[in-house]
């Protein structure tokens, strides 16, 4: 190949070009007859031009108005924009993943939940006739199972995809967290209901049967060293609460105002009755006669099995909004009636308003604008901070604080378009808006 | 699945609902079509008894609405059969003095309480979007499949438990011929509930992936390529469907129907119409909901032929081992079955997209960035929609603009790209920021 020298046309014989480079190319498999070969179309053997690099932009392949001598700028080059930004894709970790990224305090953590689990395990194997125990180690399993959660939440936590945005995840996986949730309560409500049926039949075969056993009950409640184990249930408890303050995520779930003000997981009727009831069963010998432990007894299930039944409600209604993509209405009506109330907003068009997990929501308003005004900035701005003191005055209906959960302070992507509405230093909650303006 | 049985119950269906649209409940006023809101203080609690309010305050239409449709129908006959045979059971154990009938019939109240949230999920499927839950209440199905999966694993579970225990301790069954009978006669319900469920919903047979696969590339073909002669009949069949639930305001099937007061005509868009009918099918070969109620029937009859075979091996052989082997087995191939259905519920929960998914939309945002006057975009989220079976997705995304380019042009190429990508794009909110105002 030839380059025309300084005259801004190239020249490109492509017939020249392959038979130069046949003699060279002796990989060529079938080459019965060089002529019928010279005739392809392609060649893409040939690499003469990066061989020598074209540096001149005059001395280029091909024509360019913009470099010809003979014609003008017509058109202006678009300025030089950023690449896309191509939105990333997080891998989901393995097992063998999240293993090795646990931190000591982590394995110890993760130890400590499966000790909490084996001492619920071991309140069960003794709880033979004992209603009121079988119901604790149900409670402890459950505890159990949520500091666990916690943990694994921790560690998860740790990966890009949990708390990122992606194509796949867009809301990353932090609503597995929600939904896990969600399981153990499920788990919760049904062990309640079930205890509660069980105590029902044993009712009715006592009316049916009209003979009470009452008989080696004594010996049963004490027997392979009941105390023990029950101190054991109730530290693992207390312990677990402190450091996992899963009780205290409970709490809230069950907005429960009188006894909400608490702290320490004593917001919790959950907590409250496992604890008592493990002492009042601990103090059974002490202040009645072994006639009455029975009766106690199935006393103090039917109360923990209301208990297990609602807090696992409440906690059911609460994660299961979020599951269902739901928010809290009048919420939804206080923003939307603010915005309407804008000058500058003609009508509002269309809202959706959910709440992705415990951190986030998402709102989206569609607005139409008041004849040829104004400036689109302003008004969103205006929209946000409607919107965020909406959310601040009602945090408590909305939000699930939860300190736990690392995601929360970090905001998605680092995008000015996530707000968060923060209450005592602590971050209640995060929101992004996205506000459709049609002037059309 | 008979093609012709499925168009007589389509054609059939539409019937019904017309001459009883008349009666329709109607639960929460939509989003945005009042002007006023009532402002009060904002409380979660009021929500939920507004709805509960609405399900108990007209039983009668209740009645009405669930026999309107033929996936509720099934659910209620079969509850109310169940519920009816329960009946039976407990009166005359109170009167024969028979414990074990007496826990036999408190554990099929708990089944008509699984059948009752299968049932009450149903129905609210199809309540339109509220200011609450935005996007009306599809997820719920997933919800009810979910939690009917994790009490099945939870169950499965207590029966290895039980079983174990047995098989330390063995228990003697008394009255043999009283359970024989009983099991028998549930044996027979429980199988009418599986021949109901499947006769009503396709793709819920013992072979259930072979089927649902098998119906799913039908609904594919006859909604996609319209040359055969088949897919004509089909395609007017879909027309009759979707105006059938146009008259009655289905929201759920049709999703852009609720949201007709808020939507201008000019903002929805060509491809809604081919995803509805798309959906629906969908819908009506993969139901969450109705997959964990029949996998709840179905662990009840295997339960009733494992108590049949186990007591007559039992009665043959003279050994008690046979019962809790029965049991294991059982609660081991509930287990099985459960865990398909805890997955695909817990996926679409999780709005995650799948790969085929990803991939067009990744395409569908390349395309935009190259709009003319697109700067770059921002939090790009898209979710699917329903159970995310049908393919179509709901999203938002921050589009920055240059300096010079019109907005609300701009905003209808993007919006229509991304239409024309993605089948099924409904409801998109795209904001849109002068990439010089906003510092992102």
């Amino acid at each position: 190949m030839k380059l025309g020298g300084g005259s801004g046309i190239v020249t490109e014989d492509p017939t020249e070009e392959n038979a130069q480079a046949l003699p060279v190319d002796s990989t060529v498999p079938c080459s019965a007859s060089p002529v019928k070969v010279s005739r392809k179309p392609f060649n893409f053997q040939s690499t003469v031009a990066s061989r020598s690099p074209v540096n001149k932009p005059n001395q280029r392949r091909g024509h360019k108005y913009k470099h010809s001598s003979v014609s003008m700028n017509f058109f202006l080059e678009p300025p030089p924009r950023p690449p896309p930004v191509l939105p990333a894709h997080f891998p989901v970790p393995t097992y063998k993943d999240a293993i090795q990224s646990m931190s000591r305090d982590q394995k110890i953590q993760l130890g400590w939940c499966s000790l909490h689990f084996l001492i619920g395990l071991q309140l069960w194997l003794i709880s033979y006739e004992s209603t009121v125990l079988m119901a604790i180690s149900h409670i402890i399993f459950y505890d159990a199972f949520a500091a666990t959660m916690s943990v694994f939440v921790d560690v998860l936590s740790n990966f890009e995809v949990w708390k990122n945005s992606s194509i796949r995840h867009p809301f990353g996986l932090q609503r597995a967290e929600i939904l896990a949730g969600f399981a153990s309560t499920v788990g919760l409500l049904f062990m309640g209901i079930d205890i509660g049926s069980h105590l029902c039949e044993n009712f009715m075969k006592h009316a049916i049967t009209e003979s009470a056993p009452h008989d080696h009950e004594s010996e049963r409640f004490y027997a392979r060293g009941t105390p023990i184990v029950i101190i054991l249930a109730v530290l693992a408890t207390v312990v677990t609460s402190i450091v996992f303050k899963n009780h205290e995520r409970i709490g809230t779930a069950v907005q429960f105002s009188y006894i909400r003000k608490f702290k320490y997981g004593l917001n919790n009727p959950l907590y409250l009755t496992t604890v008592c009831s493990c002492f009042v069963i601990l103090s059974l010998p002490f202040w009645t006669s072994e006639s009455w432990y029975s009766t106690i007894d199935n006393m103090l299930a039917v109360v923990i099995a209301f208990a297990m039944c609602f807090v696992g409600w409440m906690t059911a209604l609460t994660l299961g909004r979020m599951l269902l993509m739901g928010f809290n209405g009048n919420c939804a009506r206080m923003i939307l009636e603010e915005i309407e109330g804008d000058s500058d907003v003609k009508s509002v068009e269309e809202s959706r308003m959910w709440q992705v997990h415990y951190g986030l929501c998402i709102i989206n308003i569609k607005l139409r604008l008041q004849g040829s005004v104004v400036d689109e900035t302003s008004v969103r701005a205006n929209v946000n901070r409607i919107i965020g003191d909406v959310l601040k005055a009602n945090l408590g209906a909305v939000a699930m604080t939860d300190s736990k959960s690392p995601g929360f302070a970090t905001s998605v992507n680092g995008s000015a378009t996530v707000n968060a509405v923060k209450v005592r230093g602590r971050t209640g909650i995060q929101w992004e808006s996205t506000i459709d303006i049609d002037r059309s | 699945m008979s093609e012709s049985h499925k168009h007589y119950h389509g054609v059939h269906e539409h019937t019904r609902n017309s001459s009883s649209s008349t009666i329709r409940l109607r639960p929460s006023p939509l989003i945005t079509s009042t002007a006023t809101f009532p402002s009060s203080t904002a409380s979660r609690k009021s929500e939920v008894t507004e709805l509960s309010l609405s399900l108990i305050r007209q039983p009668v239409l209740l009645v009405q609405t669930m026999l309107a449709h033929s996936d509720t129908r099934s659910i209620f006959l079969f509850l109310v059969l169940n519920f009816t045979f329960m009946l039976v059971q407990f009166i005359y154990s109170l009167l024969s003095h028979s414990l074990g009938l007496l826990s036999d019939s408190i554990h099929m109240l708990l089944d008509c309480v699984a059948l009752l949230v299968g049932l009450l999920a149903s129905v609210m499927a199809k309540w339109p979007p509220s200011a609450s839950f935005p996007y009306g209440l599809g997820k719920v199905e997933s919800l009810s499949g979910f939690i009917n999966g994790i009490l099945l694993v939870g169950i499965s579970a207590g029966i290895v438990v039980e079983a174990v225990e047995r098989i330390w301790r063995p228990v003697v069954i008394e009255r043999v011929t009283e359970l024989l009978v009983v099991s028998f006669l549930g044996l027979i319900v429980n199988l009418v509930g599986i021949v109901a469920f499947n006769h009503g919903h396709v793709g819920h047979g013992h072979s259930h992936s072979h089927s649902h696969s098998h119906s799913h590339s039908h609904s594919d073909s006859s909604s996609h390529s319209r040359s055969t002669s088949h897919s004509h009949l089909h395609e007017s069949h879909d027309q009759h469907d979707s105006q059938g639930s146009r008259t009655i305001d289905d929201p759920f099937s049709t999703p852009s129907m609720g949201e007709k007061p808020i939507i201008p005509p000019s903002s929805t868009f060509s491809c809604a119409d081919d995803h509805e009918t798309e959906k629906d099918k969908a819908r009506q070969t993969h139901n969450e909901n109705m997959h964990g109620l029949f996998l709840h029937i179905l662990a009840d009859t295997l339960g009733s032929v494992g108590v049949i075979v186990s007591t007559a091996l039992t009665s043959y052989f003279g050994w008690p081992g046979f019962d809790p082997l029965a049991s294991l087995f059982i609660s081991i191939l509930i287990f099985m079955s459960a865990i398909p259905l805890v997955i695909s519920s817990a996926n679409s929960l999780l709005l995650s997209l799948s790969s085929e998914q990803e991939y067009v939309l990744r395409d569908a945002l390349n395309d935009v960035a190259t709009v003319p006057g697109v700067v770059g975009y921002s939090l790009p989220r898209f979710w699917p929609t329903g159970d995310g079976t049908s393919g179509a997705v709901r999203g938002i995304i921050h589009v920055q603009v240059s300096g010079e380019a019109d907005a609300a042009v701009v905003r209808q190429k993007v919006e229509a790209r991304l239409c024309g990508a993605l089948k099924g794009a409904t409801d998109l909110f795209i904001q849109v920021d002068r990439a010089s105002a906003v510092k992102h």
